[in-house]
């Protein structure tokens, strides 16, 4: 397993996130047979694309000041590589749409897309750790607070299921 | 909707967490030597967690928790009381008890980050919900450190592989 991880690799990883939250959700949209939680799933797919494209520009613009400022070095990296290695358990799992059957109830799916969501939260607090204030760490809190929003949603349609 | 938590209620529940916490680990440390020593000092950060917790809870008693600078639909209140009322964790849960049915030191981990990922899962929310003045930055410090026990329990568990 890698021992440490840099900023684009992280960056990567968080793109990795929102494209298997998105493949999550269009899969429990799918196998869902209620409509309105159909379209919640739909809604949800369209905001973790959003966050691949803001992680996508993050990492992009990363590259862009360190070709600028042509001082890149690994060992100015943040000391907290090896934490963020430990992270990405949570962002390197198997994809999880394919964890969907198709046999799950919809207290299931939640179930399982709650847990994916806590994920990412836990996963973007670390990631922030490698983001400037100059560099856009606000977004960063942003994306955290929406991932928020859609645990607090996922558990009232729990809710209403148990 | 129901009635916002305030203060007291919202740093009570971290302190729960946090005293959770502690108690699990010293009675994972118990039942397994090979990972007695991490166990126990990640116990003694949980106990100055939730010391913290208390002395912000002391400050604060009394007070709503103040709203953040834009929060007009309620949404941290939401969260956190979606979380309070167990849909996405036991916030009550006996650890302790959880761990007998743990039986080698590589369940124990894997369950610990668990823990620490509902923690921080928590303390995200509570966050949103401290202004600055109220102490926002202790709370960040507290993620911050439980994002390193993760990483710490993770190392352990690559060790024991």
């Amino acid at each position: 397993m890698t021992t440490t991880l840099n900023a684009f690799e992280v960056f990567e990883i968080a793109e990795q996130i929102e494209r298997n939250g998105a493949k999550f959700y269009r899969r429990a949209a799918k196998i869902s047979g209620e409509p309105g939680i159909r379209n919640m799933f739909l809604g949800l797919v369209e905001w973790e694309c959003r966050h691949e494209q803001v992680f996508a520009r993050m990492r992009k613009s990363l590259s862009k000041q360190s070709r600028e400022l042509r001082t890149f070095k690994p060992e100015q990296m943040p000391p907290d590589t090896k934490a963020m290695a430990g992270l990405a358990v949570f962002g390197i799992r198997p994809n999880p749409a394919d964890e969907l059957t198709g046999r799950e109830g919809a207290a299931d799916i939640l179930r399982k897309a709650i847990e994916k969501e806590k994920d990412s939260i836990v996963f973007y607090n670390g990631l922030k750790e490698f983001v400037s204030a100059r560099a856009g760490r606000d977004k960063i809190d942003d994306i955290i607070r929406e991932e928020m929003h859609h645990i607090r949603i996922l558990g009232q349609s729990l809710e209403q299921r148990e | 909707m129901p009635m916002p938590f305030n203060a007291d209620e919202v740093f009570e529940m971290a302190e729960q967490l946090e005293r959770n916490g502690a108690k699990f680990y010293r009675a994972a440390a118990e039942k397994f030597a090979e990972a007695r020593q991490v166990l126990l000092d990640l116990a003694a950060m949980e106990d100055e967690h939730e010391k913290t917790f208390a002395a912000m809870r002391a400050e604060l008693s009394g007070a709503e928790v103040q709203p953040p600078v834009f929060d007009p639909d309620s949404e941290a209140q939401m969260y956190l009381r979606v979380l309070a009322d167990g849909h996405v964790f036991d916030i009550k849960a006996d650890l302790v008890e959880q761990l007998a049915d743990k039986n080698t030191p590589e369940d124990v981990l894997k369950m610990a980050i668990g823990a620490e990922k509902d923690s921080i899962v928590f303390y995200a929310g509570l966050k949103e919900c401290v202004s600055r003045k109220a102490g926002k930055d202790k709370v960040e410090a507290i993620i911050k450190e439980e994002l390193d026990h993760i990483a710490t329990l993770n190392e352990k568990l690559e060790a024991l592989k």
